[in-house]
């Protein structure tokens, strides 16, 4: 008997918790989702173009000469009808015109301008040729390619970017998103503003220009020059080979301390100022950086790092 | 040369009579000519002889029709044609059961039954491979982001204050440019903050506010500093 009440008492517990929206601080949220998907012939010359909104942009690619477009708009929100009426707000656009396909997505205001309760998002899986240019716009999201071998184009804003195994030629610009590549070679061209930048394994011809940065670069096998232009920023620069590669420096309220094995053929030290240039740096791949305010650290790591 | 007599020969060809050919003779002209055009196109195409299964098609069809010319042919009994005509003036009445309203009555629900699921069929190719919405419930802690607005009213009045005792400080280029960065900041909160919902995972975003936060009591100390010197 007094099992049974313990069972009726539990149950009405849980029938009370599950009732109520509230859960030990958290919050049942409906979830509304609505996909699409679409798909375009490619041939060479036809380009990609994305222009995100709060998207979470994945390209990777494929052998097939199509570009496939999978797209989920999300809306959360505690009540259901809200939670759909806001995913009509989130509106998105894809189509084919000349020679570029385009992928678009925004918030349409009602005409009373009110801002959409829910949380909204768009997620964006998008598979292309392998040569197929890609250019993309976001504002607030993620932004994440891999497999290029054409050319890529990112502006930013608020958005994460991760790069991977892209041999291409890159041009970044990001605000406020912080930029990871991995493997990659060709051409790399970013220019940030406060956001941090990793680059793993690269190599090719890389130009960072940066303000507010954490810069960290590892794994430098054979750039064919590495230009590093930062404002108040922390550059680590580690790689087992750093003896191979020539170096200028143009350091101003920086803190950095010459390694050892850093040969300078001429050192130009008027404090804050640093200007130094390794010897035969003419033969060597190049690296060149201009710092104002902040540290430097160029690290020569061993082959097991 | 000058015609000595021309007057004779011009009365003389005034006299002679004109005749017309009959309409015939063109006819038979025409029909010859033709001909001829039609014999020299001939001699000119080439023969080519049809390949073997056009003469046995033919062939076929010759011995089809042969075959039907000699089928014998009957005619009926008169009580035969009198049987049909008596079948034919009367009238039948089928009963109406139960039995065969029921049959009749799932006939027309099969059929409702199968145009719906038709109907069903184009619905869902036409809506889930273009685009289909789906409902789930997700238990999530709903974020607090109001804490991030606090004090910036409350430093802005402090800036104020201190301009107002000194302003030529506030004047300076330095001042001034700390000034615009800090603004920049603020602005990039705003704008985070509004984009903020409390029903994402704002992780990231909140991580980019701590930063600008941190720039931003840099600036702050750097910015009195300037001020109280």
């Amino acid at each position: 008997m007094k099992r049974t009440a313990l069972h009726i008492a539990l149950i009405l517990i849980l029938t009370i918790f599950v009732g109520n929206q509230e859960v030990f601080g958290q919050t049942r949220v409906q979830v509304v989702k609505q996909k699409r998907t679409e798909s375009f012939k490619w041939k060479p010359g036809v380009s990609l173009e994305i222009n995100g909104e709060r998207a979470e942009i994945f390209i990777s690619t494929h052998d097939l000469n199509t570009i496939s477009i999978e797209t989920e708009l999300i809306a959360k929100h505690k009540d259901k009808s809200v939670a759909e009426k806001d995913l009509k707000k989130l509106q998105l656009l894809v189509d084919k015109v000349g020679s570029k396909v385009f992928v678009r997505d925004f918030i349409q205001l009602d005409s009373d301008n009110k801002k959409p309760e829910s949380g909204l998002k768009t997620v964006m899986h998008i598979t292309i040729p392998t040569h197929c240019a890609v250019s993309i716009n976001n504002y607030f999201g993620k932004i994440d390619v891999q497999g290029l071998l054409n050319t890529l184009t990112i502006n930013s804003e608020y958005s994460r970017i991760n790069l991977k195994k892209n041999h291409a030629i890159i041009k970044v610009g990001s605000k406020f998103g912080d930029i990871k590549a991995t493997n990659t070679s060709g051409r790399l061209d970013i220019t940030s503003n406060r956001s941090d930048i990793v680059l793993e394994n690269v190599s090719g011809v890389i130009s960072l220009k940066s303000t507010l940065a954490e810069i960290r670069i590892t794994g430098l096998k054979n750039p064919e020059s590495l230009k590093i232009d930062a404002k108040k920023s922390k550059v680590y620069i580690t790689s087992i080979h750093s003896l191979d590669f020539g170096y200028i420096l143009n350091l101003e309220k920086v803190d950095f301390t010459k390694p050892n094995w850093l040969y300078l053929k001429y050192t130009q030290k008027e404090t804050p100022f640093i200007k130094a240039n390794t010897i035969d740096f003419e033969k060597l791949p190049l690296i060149n950086i201009k710092l104002n305010t902040g540290s430097l650290a160029l690290i020569k790591s061993s082959a097991n790092d | 040369m000058i015609e000595k007599n021309k007057d004779i020969l011009t009365g003389a060809l005034e006299q002679l009579k004109s005749y017309k050919p009959a309409d015939l003779v063109w006819e038979t002209i025409e029909e010859k000519l033709d001909d001829q055009v039609l014999k020299e196109g001939l001699e000119q195409l080439k023969p080519i002889a049809p390949p073997e299964f056009i003469w046995n098609n033919i062939d076929n069809e010759l011995s089809k029709q042969e075959k039907l010319r000699n089928l014998k042919q009957y005619d009926p009994p008169a009580e035969i044609w009198d049987r049909i005509d008596d079948s034919l003036s009367e009238t039948k009445i089928i009963p109406f059961t139960p039995r065969g309203k029921i049959i009749r009555m799932m006939k027309w629900t099969a059929g409702v039954a199968a145009m719906l699921l038709f109907g069903l069929f184009l619905f869902k190719s036409i809506t889930i491979n273009k685009s289909s919405i789906t409902y789930s419930e997700e238990w999530i802690e709903i974020g607090d982001f109001a804490f991030w607005e606090e004090e910036d009213l409350e430093v802005e009045a402090v800036l104020e204050e201190l301009c107002m005792e000194n302003p030529t400080a506030c004047d300076n280029p330095e001042f001034k440019e700390l000034k615009e960065e800090l603004d920049f900041l603020e602005e990039s909160k705003r704008e985070i903050l509004s984009q903020m919902s409390e029903y994402d995972e704002n992780t990231e975003l909140e991580i980019v506010l701590t930063k600008i936060e941190l720039e931003k009591n840099d600036l702050i100390k750097q910015m009195i500093t300037e001020v109280m010197i």
